[in-house]
């Protein structure tokens, strides 16, 4: 049940989920090309992650996130740790800048670069999940599927069907939630016909999901079916043009956090891509140094 | 088999922000072959009540004992569960949902053969609840998908009574039948009871079947049980005010008071009641 609240939307009234969803989308895409810009030297680059990492935590519980469930998410990723280590340390790192760490019978050597390149990665994905997280957890899906037509808008002069794209998106939303309760309720009912989903063989288990499977399918057929009608019967058409419920605003607020954002995620972008990251940091602190 | 149930306290989702206390200390006792039926509002907690009966549900407070089976909130100690599901058949509302099979015999087949129970003797039990449904062997080979609404659901009744449990419980059974398919059911479920001697609980909104077929008639109100008796008692005491549905032959009786013909309302159980005191008044009148 935990897992499946995991990124789920949860309705708190704070500065993050008042933003707009468009808003929020483009500094998404923003924050995480600067997750993804590597500075000159590993230990620059996870510091700035660690400070990325610190930032972002505030930011979780601004907007109400739970902890509990992201930390059980992170841990769920163990092994995924343990493979990134284990490969980051026996591949040879030839790096001139390498500090070795233990040399085994003097042929091969593992560097602390790899562990701290490791690290790095592992911390990476980390601040990715937490922006997913901080976006999914205070938009409601709606929000982001009306936001996401609004940036496919543009595409509709190559006939590209936006709508109807968007249009399925918050339908597969919608139904989400709906086909998870349904999977709760077969399962109980073939838990009462004695099927045991936790243990068993492989075969017995592959019996267990195929009860599960089939009538989920049967049902989502069904209901897919009668939506369709439902749609058709109330007058739905695709092509023609509709008008919204809900709109989406672009406020004050919006304006404010992008222009924070953006350069920030602009001047960091510069620093990596340039290479001199190390010589304006200097001077950057020269000058605090200095008052 | 007995059921004690004694203090049940349920909390959907406990400790997250969708926490939703179903149940609120709940107490029951159920003879061994009896019928009882669930009566209340929708969100009263009735399915998850009966959730527990078999294990499906572990309780957040307080204990459900089935025989010798003790449910309680620690896990771990609730052992025997899949033994329990073997004696408590739990039948969940539309429950021609949870057919997956190719063929209607080895859709029911398959429950027993869960419980270790060799193919052929699967299949032996499984015709026996095909018939016992009132579906003949030209149904046995059938695809379950192909079946209309009604012999889906006797399909999936079938397959729950070839667990020969104990008990039998029913959550909503005739939601969405037509008439005749109500009332095929329901004496299927009576045939159960007064042959085999099994213990029936049902879950039901149809207040006229309710008192038809239950002995004992427990009222859910938001999560708790706040009347239980005999179904002509209940009703009554429910007569005076609108928070019950009540059987037609009781909402009759009482447009006919409110015309001036004030019969013994304790003295009728059935409609054959209701036609008896009224043709008695009609022969009392013509003189
Ligand atoms: N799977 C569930 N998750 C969260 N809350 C639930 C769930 N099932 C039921 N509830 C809540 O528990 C209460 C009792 O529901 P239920 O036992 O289904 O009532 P009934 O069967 O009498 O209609 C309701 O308030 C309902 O919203
Ligand atoms: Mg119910």
């Amino acid at each position: 049940m935990d897992s499946i609240s995991f990124g789920r939307y949860v309705n708190y009234d704070s500065f993050i989920h008042r933003l707009d969803a468009r808003n929020k989308i483009l500094l998404l895409i923003a924050l995480m090309i600067m997750i993804f810009m590597p500075f000159s030297t590993w230990s620059t680059s996870l510091i700035f992650s660690l400070l990325y990492f610190i930032i972002l935590m505030i930011l979780m519980g601004v907007s109400h996130c739970s902890f509990k469930s992201f930390f059980k998410g992170i841990l769920s990723m163990w092994f995924l740790l343990l493979f990134l280590i284990i490969m980051f340390i026996f591949i040879p790192n030839p790096s001139l800048s390498s500090v070795p760490l233990y040399t085994f019978n003097e042929s091969y050597t593992i560097y602390w670069d790899g562990i701290y390149q490791a690290a790095y990665i592992f911390l990476r994905l980390i601040l990715m999940m937490s922006l997913t997280l901080i976006l999914t957890s205070t938009t409601k899906p709606l929000d982001l599927t009306y936001a996401l037509e609004w940036y496919m808008y543009p595409l509709n002069i190559i006939n590209f069907p936006s709508h109807t794209i968007a249009m399925m998106i918050s339908i597969a939303l919608r139904f989400i939630p709906t086909i998870l309760d349904e999977a709760k309720r077969i399962m109980k009912a073939q838990e009462s016909r004695g099927v045991d989903f936790s243990r068993g063989g492989l075969f017995k288990k592959v019996k267990a999901i195929i009860s599960l499977i089939i009538p989920l399918f049967v049902s989502a057929f069904d209901r897919s079916q009668q939506l369709s009608d439902a749609m058709e019967a109330r007058g739905y058409d695709p092509n023609s043009k509709r008008s919204r419920y809900r709109k989406l605003k672009f406020h004050l607020k919006d304006l404010i956090s992008a222009l924070i954002i953006l350069p920030i995620v602009a001047f960091i972008m510069y620093l990596s891509i340039a290479q001199n990251d190390l010589d304006i940091i200097y001077t950057l602190f020269k000058v605090e140094v200095g008052f | 088999m007995p059921i004690d149930v004694t203090n049940l306290t349920y909390i959907y989702f406990k400790k997250t922000p969708f926490q939703a206390d179903a149940l609120k200390g709940v107490n029951f006792h159920i003879d061994d072959n009896d019928f009882v039926a669930f009566i209340g509002a929708t969100g009263s907690g009735k399915s998850t009540i009966i959730q527990h009966l078999n294990g499906l549900l572990t309780p957040s407070d307080g204990t459900v004992k089935v025989d010798e089976f003790l449910l309680t909130n620690n896990k771990k100690k609730n052992k025997n569960i899949g033994k329990l599901r073997k004696h408590v058949g739990v039948v969940f509302q539309f429950p021609e949902y949870q057919l997956f099979e190719e063929t209607v015999e080895e859709d029911v087949a398959f429950g027993p053969k869960n419980f270790n129970i060799s193919k052929e003797e699967a299949l032996i039990k499984a015709h026996k609840a095909l018939l016992d449904v009132g579906l003949n062997e030209s149904y046995f080979l059938r695809s379950p998908f192909e079946l209309s609404g009604g012999e889906k659901r006797r399909v999936a009744i079938a397959g729950i009574l070839a667990l020969e449990p104990d008990i039998l419980v029913l959550d909503e059974p005739t939601a969405g039948l037509d008439n005749e398919g109500r009332d095929v059911i329901m004496s299927l479920f009576e045939k159960i009871h007064l042959e085999q001697h099994k213990t029936i609980i049902l879950v039901s909104h149809d207040m006229d079947l309710v008192n038809k077929y239950a002995k004992k008639v427990f009222v859910v109100d938001d999560g708790k049980i706040v009347a239980y008796g005999k179904p002509k008692d209940i009703f009554l005491s429910y007569l005076g005010h609108g928070d019950l549905e009540i059987p037609q032959i009781y909402a009759f009786c009482r447009l006919l008071k409110e015309k001036g013909i004030d019969l013994d309302v304790n003295k009728i159980e059935n409609i054959d009641d209701l036609i008896d005191q009224i043709d008695e008044r009609i022969q009392i009148k013509n003189g």
